[in-house]
């Protein structure tokens, strides 16, 4: 259940953007999910809902932008999104590769109401 | 409506902690090495084998993390090295906040080689970075070919492949072979030994790489 650590974490970046105290209504935040990052964005939200029970993010929707693996073969410079999960390159059949999108996640933005 | 952009890795707190950590541990002349797993491959008896023979030639220091208990810790303190227990109570890893805490009780002492033990699991501890240098990743011989594909991201982010229990190969279907295409496929730079921590087969490989990466490491830090 390492969900519940990045839900903390999504909040805690989301705080740091949207102080409690100004009565901003935060109506969604926009997360770019890695399709290799082991996050399951159904966990993730059930988390996210349970942290934010009375705080200034009630409500708010978390909004998933899941991007596929891609990487750029090394030795060929190759780029392509591969049959998961194997890391080779389908070009030349180098396992030199590496990875462009699909193993970070991260917070993009925070929509709020005025 | 208004948009906020940010753009922050959702682990971003971590990951500073960790390279905090993997400064602090530079300083020191400190090399940290992951140790992942599922549980019962052997991390831990790898660690013992491996102070027991290298011990006169090297200091060691090890951090052990469980959900309960400090049986692990009580093995290693068996053999006269620096030894933390950290009890996660539930918590399915170790992250770069728990593992400085724990390094607070041991950061006087003289170590070059600090084991992170991490919780027994294929899938969180690939996630969070700790202050390594590298991430070790066992696996035994009773688990199946397969565990590279269905947990991928941890053999993606490791640069050392044990496959420990080899002394059991004559009592089963396992295919080393297999497991090697595979762990390839998924990381094509994973650096494997073949090892039993029961009978000491293939360690002497294992021995000599360790050493000899700690020693790099350090006069690396060192220039």
């Amino acid at each position: 259940m390492h969900e519940l650590v990045f839900a903390q974490e999504i909040i805690n970046i989301a705080k740091s953007f949207v102080p409690n105290s100004d009565g901003t209504i935060v109506k969604s935040i926009k997360l770019e999910v890695g399709e290799f990052s082991n996050i399951v964005p159904e966990s993730l939200e059930m988390c996210f809902e349970i942290l934010v029970q009375g705080t200034q993010f009630e409500g708010a929707k978390l909004d998933f932008d899941l991007k596929p693996l891609k990487f750029k073969c090394i030795d060929c410079a190759e780029i392509s999104q591969p049959d998961y999960p194997f890391f080779v390159c389908p070009n030349c059949s180098s396992s030199n590769v590496e990875i462009l999108s699909g193993l970070d996640s991260k917070v993009v933005e925070i929509v709020t109401l005025e | 409506m208004s948009v906020i952009t940010i753009e922050r890795k959702i682990l971003q707190k971590n990951d500073e902690i960790a390279l905090s950590n993997k400064k602090l541990f530079a300083e020191k002349g400190i090399t940290a090495y992951n140790l992942v797993s599922s549980p019962g491959s052997g991390k831990t008896s790898l660690i013992e084998r491996t102070i027991e023979k290298l011990k006169s030639k090297i200091n060691f220091a090890v951090i052990t993390g469980d959900l309960q208990t400090s049986l692990d810790a009580q093995r290693i303190d068996a053999l006269n090295v620096p030894v933390v227990q950290i009890v996660t109570n539930g918590a399915c890893h170790l992250d770069a906040t728990l593992v400085r805490n724990a390094f607070t009780q041991i950061e006087n002492e003289q170590i070059e080689i600090l084991f992170i033990e991490n919780v027994g699991n294929l899938v969180c501890p690939a996630e969070f970075q700790l202050g390594e240098k590298m991430k070790i990743t066992l696996i035994s011989t009773t688990e199946g070919e397969d565990k590279p594909l269905k947990y991928p991201v941890m053999f993606r982010n490791s640069n050392v492949l044990i496959i420990n229990k080899i002394d059991l190969l004559p009592f089963l279907e396992f295919s080393i072979a297999k497991l090697k295409e595979n762990a390839l496929a998924i990381n094509g730079n994973l650096k494997i030994f073949e090892v039993s921590c029961r009978t000491g087969e293939g360690l002497e490989n294992w021995f000599n790489f360790l050493l000899n990466d700690a020693k790099l490491n350090a006069a690396k830090n060192q220039a």
